[in-house]
């Protein structure tokens, strides 16, 4: 493991940790021992969904789940997952919020550690940046992925401080777009008409919509 | 009789008034102390106003004693004992894998070695099941800590599992520099593995 890549995942989880703080704080007043076991399952969660997807997806041959990477949907699941376990046990919807918002920050953060380690490389771009594990000049798909993911968290935090209503469903959509659009732009995406993760991506879109309409049936038009 | 019904001719120093009906009631001997130096009268606070104005419920909640009932107790002790068991189980399953693949390979010349295939396997579902009781015994605190917030034995359990955490990511850190000092001495941009 490249040691920035360590150092950038460590970071993304700090920008989790500094997000739950922050909204604790402004809005949600959450109890500090709650806040803290919901960081620490968030984290085993997410590192677990991580290295399940990446395993379950991987290509290599005789490759174990400990040798597997991490797979940025399966960080965003457990992640949700989380979530929705405090969710259910203290009745309070605050550490779904704190999931959701948190997402495309850690995400964007996590590229970072992408672009140092020389992997998720883009499409050979004569004008791009070089690449040593390309061989060559790419896209930097990665510090875009970061700056557009960065803009996603801005306006997602600004609408749920604004109380804006399905900020939520925004903001998980928006996300799992962009990353399906930025995808065409990764070098591991040629000669592919849809890859792995922009069907992730599409599948997420499609369940958040049907959970927002069975949600908003069975409790009203108020969420 | 005349003087007590006599309201014109009332004196506040003298009179006390009831706190439900406002009626003047004249102070009794027993109403005043005296200062020990003068002799003067000294007006005692109206015992009748003074157990109006602090009732029981305006006690703080701190000064009431939350008990756990039984049931609660056995509920709570279950959680946390379950808890403790799925932290710990993963650690003795990896033991025995570790040193049962020692033993293994110890009579792998009389045993024909498992397919390569099957060990990785075998080490992944090993893996899945680490985290996955992990998780679960997470889960389990948590819930005994929000159900039974003045369970001692719950309390204890997330102060552990919180420093356990800590150890680890203070381990992590560790292995991080560790590797970049080893990396940089070796003049290579990157840690293998």
């Amino acid at each position: 493991m490249n040691t920035l890549y360590g150092v950038f995942i460590g970071l993304s989880y700090i920008s989790f940790i500094l997000v739950a703080i922050v909204m604790s704080k402004i809005k949600l007043h959450i109890k500090i021992d709650h806040l803290i076991m919901y960081i620490i399952l968030n984290a085993f969660l997410s590192l677990f969904g991580g290295k399940v997807m990446a395993y379950v997806t991987s290509d290599i041959e005789g490759q174990t789940f400990f040798q597997a990477g991490l797979s940025s949907y399966g960080g965003l699941i457990g992640g949700i997952v989380s979530g929705g376990i405090m969710w259910i046990i203290t009745k309070r919807r605050a550490f779904m919020d704190i999931s959701v918002l948190s997402l495309p920050l850690m995400y964007a953060v996590g590229k970072l550690g992408c672009n140092s380690a020389g992997c998720c490389y883009g499409i050979p771009f004569e004008h791009g940046i070089y690449n040593a594990a390309a061989g060559q000049n790419v896209f930097p798909v990665q510090m875009t992925e970061t700056i557009v993911f960065v803009i996603i968290f801005g306006i997602a935090f600004w609408m749920y401080i604004s109380e804006k209503r399905n900020w939520l469903q925004v903001t998980i959509i928006a996300s799992a777009l962009a990353k399906a659009g930025l995808d065409y732009l990764r070098d591991s995406h040629i000669d592919q008409v849809l890859s792995v993760n922009q069907i992730m991506s599409i599948i997420v879109c499609v369940v958040v919509v049907i959970i927002t309409i069975i949600w908003r049936r069975l409790h009203g038009r108020a969420e | 009789m005349e003087e007590q019904n006599n309201f014109e001719n009332i004196s506040p120093e003298d009179y006390k008034f009831d706190p439900y009906t406002g009626e003047p009631i004249k102070k009794e001997d027993n109403d005043y102390n005296y200062d020990p130096y003068t002799g003067e009268k000294i007006e005692k606070a109206n015992p009748v106003v003074e157990q109006v104005s602090t009732p029981v419920q305006d006690l703080p909640e701190e000064n009431k004693k939350e008990t756990m009932s039984a049931k609660d107790k056995m509920i709570a002790n279950a959680l946390c004992i379950v808890s403790l068991i799925c932290a710990v189980v993963p650690g003795i399953v990896y033991a025995i894998y570790i040193y049962g693949g020692e033993a293994a390979k110890a009579i792998e010349e009389y045993v024909p070695a498992p397919n390569s295939r099957f060990g990785s396997e075998l080490e992944s579902m090993i893996g899945i099941m680490m985290f996955a009781f992990e998780v679960a015994s997470l889960v389990l605190m948590i819930v005994c800590r929000v159900k039974y917030p003045k369970h001692v034995f719950g309390l204890v359990l997330m102060i552990v599992y919180i420093v356990m955490y800590v150890m680890f990511i203070v381990s992590w850190i560790l292995m991080i520099a560790l590797c970049y000092a080893m990396c940089s001495g070796l003049n290579v941009s990157g840690c293998p593995g």
